[in-house]
């Protein structure tokens, strides 16, 4: 596989974290892949990041306003103690990371690099979708790296539950019942139950995108039934 | 925090935790840390906060800012370690950072926090403040805000809203989000 091409400019993300999303998020208040898909998007949205800086300082302020609740005695003297062997961290630096050439040109974010095995430890679910799990809890559903090949489509379907998408390289259309919105770099796209969408990797170009769903797709297609049938979760 | 960071000075670190390690408690103790249990969490946090120091980006925000972000990735890691049990271990995984800022949305951002610093909390309304409490400081999803008031989803949503425009000063209290 050729890697995909990255473009020289990289266009600003235009579909974002509404903004009650963002106030779960840094609240720590949503689930583990949603939380994900939110870290994913700020980590390419300068707009985003900057209003999660913001809404941070509430927090700072709640926590500056707490009265706090009385330590043990000793508790300052118990960790200063335990100082002397905890290193701190220098001061971030960029790092290089090995990765397979492939992917290399995805522009992917450090630490979902780090997660991926091989690559051959990616499996295909169904013909042009490539997945690689990660470490994230999905009740019922999946955390997900996925490649999909170009041109590649995704029949008609329902959400069992939450639906969050980051795409990092390549886009991927909405088709059918959605609204035709496209999803490139650093986008993010929700879908709760009850809206249902098809998509289509934009063709010509290999998409990678974070795929979470907090529920199993309802397929609502004789095709994508049987894509279901022949998948392999 | 510098001091802290580059000199590894305890002096400061005391004065800090004197400070914050009670009101870093409270918040655990609110998301549901047993109370046996929440002085070692704090000492814990306190621990990542020594270690972190030099991660500490005073452009980004607050001291007490990014304390609370230490406070709720801890809360947030052990809950999603508690979730994972039954997967492999060894398979930890962190978040990206976030992008960062263009130095003029920077350098915006931290004019607009110094204003927004002079309004405190206690100006809002006590209905919007509870709503950000239940987020904030208890980890409520918006839903399970509304759902404890016996409100509309969308009521909660607009609350958080208006306290949010109260406390930037109405600066950027409409974003267009699509």
């Amino acid at each position: 596989m050729t890697p995909p091409p990255l473009a020289a400019a990289p266009a600003l993300p235009r579909h974002h974290v509404p903004d009650h999303g963002l106030v779960e998020y840094v609240a720590g208040a949503c689930t583990d892949g949603a939380a994900l898909a939110f870290a994913c998007h700020l980590s390419l949205c300068a707009s985003c990041a900057a209003e999660a800086a913001a809404l941070e300082d509430v927090g700072g302020r709640i926590l500056e306003a707490s009265d706090g609740e009385t330590m043990a005695p000793g508790a300052l003297e118990g960790l200063l103690a335990r100082l002397g062997t905890t290193p701190q961290l220098g001061s971030p630096s960029a790092e290089t990371l090995a990765s397979p050439e492939f992917l290399a040109a995805c522009g992917l974010p450090a630490p979902l690099l780090r997660a991926l095995p091989p690559a051959d430890g990616w499996r295909t679910v169904i013909p042009g979708m490539r997945v690689v799990d990660l470490p994230f809890a999905a009740p019922g559903g999946a955390v997900r790296l996925v490649r999909f090949k170009g041109g590649v489509t995704i029949p008609l379907h329902d959400h069992g539950g939450p639906e969050y998408i980051v795409v990092f390289t390549g886009a991927l259309e909405e088709k059918d019942e959605g609204d035709g919105r496209r999803f490139g770099r650093g986008d993010v796209s929700i879908r709760l139950p009850g809206e249902r969408h098809a998509q289509r990797a934009t063709p010509g170009e290999p998409c990678v995108a974070l795929v979470v769903n907090e529920g199993a797709l309802r397929p609502l297609t004789l095709r994508g039934r049987l894509l279901r049938a022949i998948a392999r979760d | 925090m510098a001091a802290i960071a580059s000199r590894g000075d305890r002096a400061a670190f005391g004065l800090l935790f004197n400070r914050y390690a009670p009101k870093i408690k409270a918040h655990l103790v609110a998301r549901g840390a047993a109370a046996g249990a929440a002085d070692e969490l704090t000492q814990e946090v306190m621990l990542i906060v020594w270690r972190k120091a030099g991660l500490y980006d005073a452009s980004r925000g607050s001291i007490a800012a990014w304390l609370y972000t230490i406070s709720r990735n801890f809360l947030f890691n052990n809950a999603r370690a508690e979730r994972r049990r039954r997967l492999e271990p060894g398979s930890e995984m962190e978040f990206p950072e976030p992008a960062p800022l263009p130095t003029s949305e920077q350098a915006l951002l931290a004019a607009e926090r110094s204003r927004a610093l002079a309004t405190s909390l206690a100006v809002l309304p006590p209905e919007q403040r509870e709503v950000l409490e239940g987020a904030y400081w208890r980890g409520q999803t918006l839903q399970e805000c509304a759902d404890e008031r016996q409100l509309p989803l969308g009521t909660v949503k607009t609350r958080v809203r208006l306290a949010l425009a109260r406390l930037r000063g109405l600066m950027t209290a409409v974003r267009s989000t699509e």
